[in-house]
């Protein structure tokens, strides 16, 4: 992720978290839509909102305010987007622009000289009037299912945990 | 008859293009589909020599493939079909008789031939390469070469060889999905082919049966069944809201399209069913090549082929019957002496039978060997400590055979590059649990063993029961659902024996489910339960499951769950319910291990999904390294979870470290109790900290421990402070007693 294209022109679908400003690239969103009923998923990761009907597939929806360790609200809206096994989609606040890098002022790209960055975030790009986080999906969705936060009904579950852990 | 390419073949060959993919694609699968019917021919005439009916069948199917093959330009296919296929037509018109060496030879051309296949698959092109050697085995029966070639003995050029008589009823012919081949060298060296399509057939059979059935690409059936699922879910919904039947003119469209999508489902189902046949085609094979490697003589008879299969369920059977086989032969069987001086025939017999039966399917293969020896799996259970030799008198025959599915298990004497190795009976078994069945086995010394594998008809669509809990609305497949209870109702209630709920259906004291605290742990105990109890069936054991609400019954499409949420363990998938919610489906299997059923404790051979041992009494201990570095267990029982946390979640509470849990505050310590308290506050790194939840009469303490290793099954007594685990001396911790003694001066 960290390998944006400089020559061509790359687009980010921003979005509003706690009125903060976050982004993923245009070529991994599938659609935005409004907030909708999701179905509760028990003893799931407390970032895994719930199911989603999608035209009839079942997308996972994951809580970005929970993921971000913030006090949960109504959802505004909800970003799908494409992950290596199926389509996420993430719970926002609000819906913003959506960005593309050939309109940004000259050096944008390359202001964020800092690479430790927090662990979800791909790449800060500094707009006129906020900073804009691309998020790193990857570990975005890591984070939000892969937790070992599981309750072990079973035996089998504990075994589980211990293999996607240590 | 066939003398070089027709006028007719020719002319087409002008006007096509280069040499097109599908028909390519479609040559490769008739002749895969060729070489199957082949090997299982040739296995045939080698029991019995004097069958003409295999005789012809197979050198029809050499024909084809070697006719087709000229086409393309495949010469050296072509010659070694061609050599095949000559001593096939020797054989036929009784110029040779069948030997063990003519058999063996043609059997080599087979597996010439799919090599040669699997090149021009791979890469569009006739690979290169010597056959002298498959060609040298067969020359002693093939005339000189020269002659030969001249006046190659064929008869006609039909595309695919008549179905054998014996096969099953007819069928659309679902042939396995063309290999994505890459697209990228379309042109064979022979762009003058025909379609094979196109080409004459001429057995009037043939011709009438060919007519019948069309070849679908399986990816197209599975689109039109996904769209049914689609057309299903909106029929749902329709009748959900509107009077179905009834005068109004919608009411009368909805009840018609309620009834054609019940038949569209039913009819798309069944073209995507496909007899186990097509799974048998390579068996007779792979049985005789293992025989022959292990030196025994094996026969296998097959029983009830045209049994019928969704097609992907067959795909999912293919690796474990494969096991299965090899595994009778190698280890079911006794070698020829053995079985004389047992008063047995030599030759050893596998008996491999298909049926359907209550929406399932049931393979049967039995084998009549020497049976599982109960002395050696006992000698094994206990020398890995999975068993105590008090066992030995306490565990049933059918629960000691239980062992022979856990990893690693063999009582194999030698390893053979066959089986012995220990897998392949776990393998099998969670193969086939994937797909929703089950495997078990019976055994009877000196007379043999049955493996009985148990599969569902299809995955796609099933009736369920749609139940309401906290709610959210959940659904459980009917073919578990025996029958209903309303609690409170006639004196029908939940009872405790201790902690353990139970519910008495007519004398019997059934293990229940409380759905509403699985969910939400925190809930109170003992308290008020749900209104309905569900009597469900996992694996031929009954427990009950206790929810708020019943509601009606449907089909429901099963869509798959992302598997890390599959992972949480009660979900088997997610459907999209009449409403357009989506509504998760209960995994009863799992909720069954969960009201501590499948442990062994049952008298029925119990099909346990755990990968654990199921019937040893041995405690499962968890297996840590703690805050001190040293190793320690405690009971997995008094985990409650293992949750991670960040170092900096961990705040002080009066002096006391805790983190945020739940919506609660939960105090922490290490297993070392209050003297090391204080090494809590020096994290030497920043990382994720495993933390063990305990809970003890409703209230929770955390264990902060360095690292989870693994879980051990300690067979003895847990009476000492430190027991040797794995060549350790391990400290063992009661997390009731530690926490009471950690966090005693708090309370």
């Amino acid at each position: 992720m960290s390998a944006v294209a400089r020559a061509t022109d790359t687009g980010w679908c921003t979005f509003h978290v706690a009125d903060r400003d976050y982004g993923v690239e245009l070529s991994r969103v599938n659609e935005v839509l409004r907030s909708q009923p999701l179905a509760r998923v028990p003893l799931a990761p407390p970032a895994v909102a719930g199911l989603l009907n999608l035209r009839g597939h079942i997308v996972p929806a994951v809580d970005l305010r929970t993921l971000f360790g913030l006090a949960p609200r109504s959802a505004g809206a909800l970003v799908v987007v494409s992950a290596d096994d199926g389509p996420v989609a993430l719970v926002v606040d609000a819906i913003g622009d959506v960005q593309r890098s050939a309109l940004l002022p000259p050096g944008a790209l390359e202001a964020d000289t800092h690479a430790a960055h927090d662990s979800l975030c791909a790449q800060t790009i500094p707009l006129p009037g906020s900073l804009l986080v691309v998020l790193d999906l990857g570990r975005v969705l890591q984070k939000a299912f892969d937790r070992p936060e599981r309750a072990s009904i079973a035996r089998s579950r504990v075994a589980a945990t211990l293999d996607s852990g240590e | 008859m066939h003398a070089g390419p027709d006028p007719v073949v020719a002319s087409k060959g002008i006007t096509l293009e280069p040499l097109d993919d599908s028909i390519l694609d479609e040559f490769l699968v008739d002749s895969h589909e060729g070489l199957d019917r082949l090997d299982r021919d040739l296995v045939t005439l080698e029991h019995d020599p004097a069958s003409g009916e295999a005789l012809a069948s197979a050198f029809r199917s050499l024909h084809t493939i070697k006719g087709t093959c000229s086409f393309f330009g495949f010469r050296r296919l072509e010659r070694v079909a061609h050599a095949g296929e000559h001593v096939l037509s020797r054989l036929r018109s009784s110029q040779l008789a069948l030997t063990p060496e003519i058999a063996g030879g043609l059997l080599a051309v087979v597996d010439s031939v799919r090599r040669i296949l699997a090149g021009i698959e791979s890469t569009r092109q006739e690979p290169v390469g010597d056959d002298s050697a498959v060609l040298a085995r067969l020359a002693p029966w093939l005339p000189a070469e020269g002659a030969e070639r001249a006046k190659p003995p064929a008869t006609s050029r039909a595309k695919a060889a008549v179905p054998k008589a014996a096969a099953s009823k007819p069928a659309v012919s679902k042939s396995v999905a063309p290999k994505s081949a890459p697209k990228s060298a379309p042109a064979s060296p022979a762009a003058a082919g025909a379609p094979v399509a196109d080409v004459a057939v001429v057995s009037s059979t043939t011709t009438a049966l060919q007519q019948q059935h069309l070849r679908v690409d399986v990816r197209r059936l599975d689109q039109i069944m996904d769209l049914v699922g689609e057309l299903v879910l909106a029929r749902n919904q329709l009748v959900q809201t509107v009077a179905v039947g009834g005068a109004t003119p919608v009411g009368r469209a909805a009840q018609r399209l309620d009834q054609v999508t019940t038949r569209l489902q039913d009819e798309v189902m069944r073209t995507r069913m496909q007899p186990v046949s097509a799974l048998w085609a390579r068996l007779p094979r792979l049985v005789r090549d293992v025989a022959t490697a292990c030196g025994k003589p094996v026969r296998l008879e097959l029983e009830g082929n045209a049994t019928e299969l969704d097609r992907t369920l067959v795909e999912a059977l293919k690796d474990p019957l494969t096991h299965l086989l090899r595994n009778a032969v190698d280890h079911g069987i006794e070698d020829a002496t053995t079985r004389e001086r047992a008063g047995k025939p030599a030759e050893g017999v596998l008996r491999l039978r298909a049926f359907e039966e209550g929406g399932s399917v049931h393979l049967l293969l039995s084998d009549d060997g020497g049976g599982m020896s109960l002395e050696r799996i006992r000698a094994q259970a206990i020398a890995r400590g999975l068993a105590e030799p008090a066992d030995v008198d306490r565990l049933t025959q059918e629960q000691w055979l239980q062992f022979v599915f856990l990893p690693g298990f063999s009582t194999a004497k030698n390893v053979t590059n066959i089986s012995g190795r220990g897998v392949g009976l776990d393998a099998a078994r969670s193969a086939i649990e994937s797909v929703g069945g089950g495997l078990e086995v019976s055994s009877v010394p000196g007379q043999g063993t049955t493996f009985h594998v148990r599969i569902p008809l299809t995955l796609a669509i099933i009736p369920a029961l749609t139940v309401e809990q906290a709610g959210e609305c959940y659904v459980i497949p009917q073919a578990h659902l025996l029958e209903l209870a309303r609690l409170g109702v006639g004196g029908a209630k939940v009872e405790w024996a201790h902690d353990r709920p139970r519910f008495r259906l007519r004398g019997e004291l059934l293990p229940v489910v409380l759905l509403g605290r699985l969910f939400d742990p925190s809930s109170e105990p003992g308290g008020s339960t749900g209104r309905h109890l569900l009597v469900l069936s996992a694996e031929g054991q009954r427990f009950g499951l206790v929810v708020d609400q019943v509601r009606d019954t449907e089909e429901i499409v099963v869509k798959p769950l992302r598997s890390s949420l599959r992972e949480i363990g009660p979900f088997a998938g997610a459907t999209v319910r009449g409403d357009g919610r989506v509504a998760l489906i209960l995994d009863v299997l799992a909720l069954a291990t969960h009201a501590g059923l499948r442990r062994g404790a049952s008298t029925t051979v119990a099909v346990s999904s755990s990968p654990t041992a199921p019937v040893s009494r041995a405690v499962p201990l968890l297996l840590v390294r703690s805050r001190g570095g040293q190793p320690a267990v405690v009971p997995v029982a008094e985990v409650e979870r293992i949750v991670e946390f960040e170092s900096s979640a961990f705040e002080r509470l009066d002096e006391r470290p805790a983190v945020r849990f739940e919506g609660t505050v939960l105090p922490v310590t290490t297993l070392a109790g209050g003297a090391s308290r204080r090494r809590l506050d020096a994290f030497d790194a920043e990382r994720a900290w495993p933390v063990l939840i305990h809970e003890h009469d409703g209230q929770r303490w955390g264990f902060l421990v360095d690292r989870v290793l693994d879980i051990v099954d300690w067979p003895g007594a847990l009476d000492a402070e430190r027991l040797v685990v794995r060549d350790h001396v391990t400290d063992y911790v009661s997390l009731a007693r530690a926490g009471a003694d950690a966090f005693a001066e708090a309370a």
